[in-house]
């Protein structure tokens, strides 16, 4: 019966950060679905991304961006929470004459997300649940200024950030739901006057609940859109250069819950993108997590 | 009879056909263009500021790998020196030095690369003037 309530409770767990092509510039966040839990939630999470890179049409290095995070997201009240994240960036590129490494703790984000409807059955779960969130990415992070030719590896940006989440989750049978989630990211200025453009991401998921004895798996399938406006210097916008573009891509997630604790791995495929004026292709993206959910009410 | 003069036939077809197959890949030269970008021949670099040297080699066949350095020809010490073994038929190349010099130099900027293993390379140079703080 616990897992039973975890798991509606829960309903799914996946990530993809959203608009997170180029490392440190990623700065949005994603409760997938996890949003309409009502527990406290510590996750450990890793993502490996890949890029090809081309300078005046060849093929010039290749990235390799490794984010893990430490996060936790606290229930202050059934409808609000605080949701807290410190990454760590180990960023790879190699071209023709070897491979440089860059590495280090990434921007603290800091949401604050309240629950504008929250309809459940005596099970708890979810019918229709829709929240928006907004927060602050700081600039805690290793970064450089704008125009060093590694700045995006980074892991931080050197600049505030306002974070935008909303959150629709809508139960269309007992196993079946979907999840549409949108965030959007205002950057501020770094201390050199370079502002990276806003970005924006789009998702929508269909999710399948299944129950295997004690265990709860989460099926989540779907795809995502994400989005980037021209940087700009000075307010004088640099097109074509740091990370503006836009990319479709398709995700999928596996999520395993038994007793509190959820374990997650997922994929993203890009399926059309335009990145850098089409010099920045990005490949496929695996991810894992573990998170432990604490409930709030000890009794 | 007539058997052995046909199998004979198909031999020397056949030998012909080796012998002009490797004379030909014997007497293909490869060849490679290289072009810069940046800088460009004569260009002045300020102090503290960083000389951008950016381009492309483009062969006609497969590559057999490439090198790049900038040599402070004033007093003759190399500032930057690097070679790849990659294999490729085009490369892409795209490095910064940061001008530190005390005295007005000229800074050799000169890309070889090797079009195969008998030692035929090819290389080309360009020459900026490095200015002092």
């Amino acid at each position: 019966m616990k897992n039973s309530f975890l798991l509606y409770a829960v309903l799914l767990a996946t990530y993809g950060n959203a608009c997170d092509v180029c490392g440190g510039m990623s700065s949005t966040a994603s409760f997938g679905i996890l949003a309409p839990s009502r527990f406290h939630i510590f996750t450990l999470k890793s993502e490996l991304r890949t890029f090809t890179s081309f300078l005046h049409g060849i093929q010039h290095s290749k990235e390799f961006i490794l984010r893990s995070e430490i996060s936790g997201r606290f229930q202050l009240h059934d409808r609000l929470n605080v949701f807290v994240s410190l990454p760590f960036q180990s960023a790879w590129q190699r071209d023709d004459f070897g491979t440089r490494k860059l590495q280090g703790l990434g921007d603290v984000q800091t949401v604050i997300n309240g629950v504008i409807l929250d309809r459940r059955d005596s099970l708890g779960q979810v019918f229709r649940f829709f929240s928006v969130g907004g927060g602050l990415k700081n600039p805690t992070g290793k970064s450089v200024n704008y125009p060093d030719p590694q700045k995006n590896m980074y892991p931080g940006t050197g600049s505030f950030d306002l974070l935008l989440l909303t959150n629709y989750i809508h139960r269309w049978s007992t196993k079946w739901s979907s999840q549409l989630e949108y965030s959007h990211s205002v950057k501020g200025k770094d201390k050199e006057g370079f502002r990276y453009g806003q970005s924006g991401s789009l998702a929508l998921h269909a999710i399948r609940s299944e129950r295997y004895r004690n265990a709860g798996l989460l099926v989540l399938a779907g795809t995502q859109f994400d989005w980037n406006l021209p940087g700009t210097y000075h307010g004088n916008p640099l097109y074509s250069t740091y990370s503006e573009g836009w990319q479709l891509a398709i995700q999928s997630s596996l999520n395993v819950l038994y007793n509190n604790w959820m374990v997650s791995i997922g994929a993203r495929i890009p399926i059309v993108q335009y990145w850098f004026a089409g010099n920045v292709r990005q490949q496929p993206t695996a991810n894992a997590s573990i998170h432990y959910l604490l409930s709030k009410k000890k009794k | 009879m007539k058997k052995n003069n046909s199998f004979m036939l198909v031999l020397a077809t056949f030998l012909l056909f080796i012998s002009v197959s490797c004379n030909k890949d014997a007497h293909e030269q490869v060849t490679a263009t290289i072009s810069f970008i940046e800088p460009t021949q004569g260009d002045t670099v300020a102090f503290n500021q960083e000389l951008h040297a950016e381009g492309t080699i483009t062969g006609s066949s497969e590559l057999h790998g490439y090198s790049m350095s900038m040599t402070n020809l004033t007093s003759n010490e190399e500032v930057l020196s690097l070679s790849s073994y990659n294999h490729a038929t085009a490369y892409a190349f795209h490095e910064h030095w940061v001008n530190n010099v005390v005295d007005t130099a000229v800074i050799r900027i000169k890309v070889h690369v090797v079009l195969d293993h008998e030692g035929n390379t090819t290389t080309k140079t360009i020459d900026v003037v490095a200015l002092p703080n």
